[in-house]
């Protein structure tokens, strides 16, 4: 894809994909509490897949979503009752789930083809409220509000019992996610939804049937949210609707918008840095501060990231990932003001 | 061609247009005229679909159109350049033209097209990697009629292309239009530019406020000092109507 990252160079994927699956042996032998990072990092690639997913929608189909926690929901729960209480094995579950919550999506999509921008995140987000109601109302199945126990993942025969092994069957997917992200956008299908973002009218006047696309990207974006939800159920062992709450939905916005909308490593990127804020950088600072400030842990997380996100959208419109990419320019181009380019 | 008879449009309870009744002959350039918010890009959009009339029927080619998808109306051979010239921003140029490609099924037809269009356009060959959003108004109005070409439309619906162009650019915009017609493709074209869009078509429309007023040639419209009056309004803008028609 041309266009607005127009300079990449992916030569060092190859040597990223090495170091992810490195870096738990460097971690253990950095430090005795790896475990812990392992986990975090975990969560991270579990959100990437959904928020790779999100891009596609939002980023390059132009549709807001503020309802992907409550995809993540489906999917987790869903998992957890086709594995633990049906009998079906995790790898099937791992395939049968993300339709489903796909067709979720299609759900959402139906009022998309009629509402926009902001409105449409309104709906979305009604849509997680309504998630919400139905997992505590279906108790039988769900738990209710008490939670449910998830078995552990087990992949052609070997259980995944602990975070390191979480970890690479996790990684693995998340890299196969964004490979197949990548691989969209780059087709006709990526420049068809690209298309509708920048104008459905000259979409539709080119003979694109812009409601059946928008739709494919609801269904497409709910897949991704569906089969990060698999992982999250049966890595975490535990799910109630506490771990989607709607501010999750929001946080995922802004992981997108972080690391830079409509580049999938973006959304990569920010998802990373919103993680790795919340769980190492953030506890840092948060007794001190709530000290003097009065604010809630929950509260001043949410400012903090409210912050962040004016910052990239003011100053860095193009997130991490374009920063990335300006700096490689600037160093290429170096002695030669190679300031104006990026004006 | 293509014949509208009492057409009646709405965007919800507003009702847009007021029975529309026009026709464009094969090998014409049909003009439409009117103030801001007449109805006029209203009238092409509900030829090609985007919007679904009410009431009244569309004909193109002898072929009822005005129940049927926009996809397949534009496979029948219409074509319809947005307002504003809407193309796709973060696509390149080539992108853009792929898109407009977007029906046919096979690559080197696709190709062929836009060698075609380059041919047309030398300043699109030469940005074709470029950002299309990136390019100057000009530019980009270029590639939204080359984005319509790519399907060869035998009726082609332009919606005010010469907006947002200083004068130099509109003469170049309306000499293509010309050619176009020249070269045998039968237009539809919307303008609130008088005097250019008279002088190159066939036969014109003014509309108000969604219902056709005045129709008739060039000669015949521009001895109506109504139009005028009319178009650019009456008593106070009238002297300025003067001076822009030199
Ligand atoms: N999407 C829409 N929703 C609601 N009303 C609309 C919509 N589009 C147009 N209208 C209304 O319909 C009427 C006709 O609009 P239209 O865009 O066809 O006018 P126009 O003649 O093309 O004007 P302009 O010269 O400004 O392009 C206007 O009163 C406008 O406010
Ligand atoms: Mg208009």
């Amino acid at each position: 894809m041309k266009g607005r990252y127009d300079d990449e160079n992916l030569k060092w994927i190859p040597i990223l994909i090495i170091a992810v699956y490195l870096s738990p042996f460097l971690l253990k032998s950095a430090t005795f509490s790896y475990k812990y990072y392992l986990y975090i990092l975990n969560m991270a690639g579990i959100y990437m897949i959904l928020t790779v997913g999100l891009d596609l929608l939002s980023g390059f189909t132009g549709l807001m979503s503020l309802g992907h926690a409550a995809f993540l929901a489906i999917g987790a729960y869903t998992s957890a009752i086709l594995v633990d209480q049906a009998g079906l094995p995790f790898e099937l579950s791992l395939i049968i789930t993300p339709v489903i919550v796909g067709l979720c999506g299609l759900m959402i999509g139906f009022p998309a083809l009629r509402i926009e921008g902001m409105y449409l995140g309104l709906t979305t987000m009604g849509f997680g409220f309504i998630v919400k109601r139905l997992i505590i109302a279906f108790r039988d199945w769900t738990g209710g509000s008490a939670g449910l126990q998830v078995s552990k993942a087990t992949l052609f025969g070997f259980t995944i019992s602990n975070d390191w092994n979480n970890y690479f069957m996790i990684y693995t997917f998340a890299i196969i996610a964004i490979i197949v992200a990548r691989r969209i956008v780059k087709s006709k299908l990526g420049r068809v939804f690209m298309a509708i973002r920048d104008s459905e009218q000259a979409a539709q006047a080119s003979g694109i049937n812009i409601a059946k696309y928008k739709m494919l990207s609801f269904f497409i974006s709910g897949m991704f949210a569906g089969f990060a939800g698999v992982l999250f159920a049966h890595t975490n062992h535990f799910i109630s609707t506490d771990h989607f709450d709607i501010l999750l939905s929001v946080y995922f916005i802004v992981m997108v918008l972080v690391g830079g909308v409509g580049s999938i490593y973006g959304a990569v990127l920010g998802t990373l840095f919103i993680v790795l804020m919340e769980n190492m950088f953030i506890p840092l600072f948060k007794d001190t501060l709530t000290q003097y400030m009065h604010l809630e842990a929950g509260d001043f997380q949410a400012f903090i990231f409210g912050l962040i996100m004016l910052l990239f959208i003011i100053f860095q419109p193009m997130g991490l990932y374009g920063m990335w990419l300006k700096m490689r320019i600037y160093w290429k181009l170096f002695p030669f003001n190679p300031r104006k380019r990026f004006t | 061609m293509l014949k509208m008879i009492g057409v009646e449009t709405f965007y919800g309870k507003i009702k847009a247009l007021h029975g529309v009744s026009l026709e464009v002959l094969e090998g014409q350039l049909v003009c439409i005229l009117g103030a801001n918010g007449a109805g006029k890009s209203t009238i092409l959009k509900t030829i090609t679909g985007l919007v679904e009339p009410e009431y009244g029927t569309i004909h193109f080619n002898g072929q009822r159109i005005d129940r049927m998808d926009a996809e397949d109306i534009i496979k029948l051979g219409i074509g319809h350049v947005p307002e504003w010239r809407r193309i796709f921003a973060e696509l390149t140029v080539k992108e853009n033209l792929q898109m407009g490609g977007f029906l046919l099924k096979e690559k080197d037809l696709i190709h062929e097209r836009m060698v075609e269009a380059f041919h047309h356009f030398p300043i699109l060959e030469k940005r074709k990697d470029q950002q299309a959003g990136k390019m100057s108004g000009g530019e980009q109005q270029m590639l939204a009629i080359s984005r319509a070409l790519m399907l060869k439309p035998k009726l082609l619906l332009l919606d005010e292309p010469s907006l947002g162009l200083s004068p130099l650019l509109v003469q170049d915009i309306f000499a293509t239009i010309k050619e176009l017609h020249k070269a045998g493709t039968t237009i539809l074209l919307v303008e609130q530019n008088v005097n250019h869009a008279l002088k190159i078509a066939d036969y014109g429309y003014v509309l108000t406020t969604g219902k056709i007023f005045l129709s008739g040639t060039y000669e015949e419209l521009l001895d109506e000092e109504k139009v005028r009056e009319q178009y650019l309004g009456e008593g106070k803008y009238n002297r300025r109507a003067k001076v822009w028609s030199g």
